[in-house]
């Protein structure tokens, strides 16, 4: 699937048809229209709760570096590639980039 | 394509109340999980077919129903002339916060809570209201949103019942439910559906109700009645048979994904995650890896044995979004 390239100042915002629940440490997450359920890990969860304070990449970025106790540097490597695979399974979508 | 399309000639004509021509005045009265359920204003040719097939669990019809479907004619023209039915076919269903709408081959319904649930249903089908399927699709979609008013929850499931203790073996089409199920009635197992059982709380606790709806397998001579469950298993093709344990979020997700009907409806979510939920209380869940051979009750005896462990140990509210 082909998806926008991510960079600091992209803007991403959950799927509209997108619901999540947090369960242990991981979330269930529903994809009403396409009537898929998926699960994904603690981060992914965070993920889904932080879009609609921290929307950029950027922002996300800085508030999981204030959850987690892992490098920026770590982060900023791993958390663009696990948004690439949300955006490929519809879970997030690009507001704007 | 829009609500209807596919099987409707005017879609905006969908009846808004439940109102129109009955067949007849012959009503059914079908008793298993979450009913008794009538059919009322069938003709004497629906109410004949209808009793033929759900046999023994029809009841006088002075008992008091849980549910009325009450049956009106449509004319024929109103539908789509649809002239290869495949075997297997997903109607149109369309939601609302107090009602849900049906559009199918030859049919179209409606269930509304007012705030108890009332359902209609609009047929130009007399004599092959039931061989056709209408009957039964529409009668699923009843059950599925009865059964999560009550708690319980409708399971795209094998039920398979052995030595008093119940497994359910979840999956969708293709996943091996119907070859599980062969082998099991070969082992010498009592199999109370290849595709949808009922599952639910029960003053003996969570149980396992027999539907009279099945798959290839047809129906089984299992007794009607609940079984106690003893665990849940998500059913997935393997080359060789292995068990593993759900987390909480996998079984909560297993069980949302073969819960048909309802877990389409968007107003009716945050219910059927929280019967989940508290279903998965009390039932340990896991992943089968099932090889198509009858050697998975080894794996299952093996694994199963001392683990009663709930596959969702949490007891308060989760975070939802």
């Amino acid at each position: 699937m082909t998806t926008p390239l991510l960079t600091p100042s992209t803007v991403l915002r959950k799927s509209l048809d997108v619901r999540h629940r947090q369960i242990g440490d991981e979330a269930v997450v529903i994809r009403q229209t396409a009537g898929e359920v998926l699960v994904v890990n603690d981060v992914g969860g965070a993920v889904l709760d932080l879009l609609d304070q921290a929307p950029t990449v950027q922002a996300l970025l800085d508030r999981l570096a204030g959850q987690y106790d892992v490098a920026r540097s770590v982060l900023e490597q791993d958390i663009p590639i696990y948004l690439q695979e949300l955006l490929d399974a519809g879970v997030i979508e690009v507001q704007s980039s | 394509m829009s609500f209807g399309d596919r099987f409707l000639e005017n879609p905006a004509l969908f009846p808004a109340r439940h109102s129109g021509e009955p067949w007849g005045d012959r009503t059914v009265v079908i008793n298993f999980a979450g009913g008794p359920y009538a059919f009322t204003q069938l003709s004497a040719v629906q109410a004949a077919a209808a009793r033929d097939r759900f046999g023994d669990l029809c009841r006088l019809p002075a008992e008091q129903p849980a549910v009325t479907a009450r049956v009106f004619r449509a004319p024929a023209e109103d539908f789509r002339a649809i002239t290869e039915i495949p075997w297997e076919y997903t109607f149109d269903m369309d939601y609302a916060p107090a009602w849900v709408r049906l559009a199918g081959l030859k049919f179209m319904a409606r269930l509304d809570w007012a705030p108890e649930l009332r359902v209609a249903l609009w047929t130009p089908e007399d004599a092959t209201l039931v061989s056709h399927g209408a009957f039964e699709n529409l009668f699923r979609v009843i059950v599925a949103y009865r059964l999560l008013e009550q708690g319980g929850v409708l399971l795209h499931s094998a039920g398979v019942a052995r030595a008093g203790e119940t497994y359910l073996f979840c999956g969708r089409s293709g996943a091996g439910k119907s070859t599980l199920s062969r082998l099991s009635l070969a082992a010498g197992h009592t199999v109370l559906s290849d595709d949808i059982n009922a599952l639910g709380p029960t003053d003996a606790g969570i149980m396992v109700e027999k539907l009279p709806f099945a798959g290839d397998l047809g129906q089984t001579a299992a007794p009607s009645g609940s079984y106690p469950v003893r665990a849940i298993c998500r059913l997935e093709k393997g080359s060789e048979h292995a068990l593993q344990r759900l987390s909480p979020a996998q079984a909560v997700a297993a069980l949302l994904a073969c819960s048909p009907f309802v877990n389409q409806n968007p107003y009716r979510r945050d219910a059927l995650l929280h019967t989940l939920t508290t279903l998965l209380g009390t039932i340990p869940a896991y992943t089968l890896k099932f090889a198509l051979n009858a050697q998975f009750w080894d794996v299952l005896n093996n694994r199963c044995a001392n683990d009663h462990t709930p596959a969702y140990p949490f007891d308060g509210a989760e975070k939802k979004s």
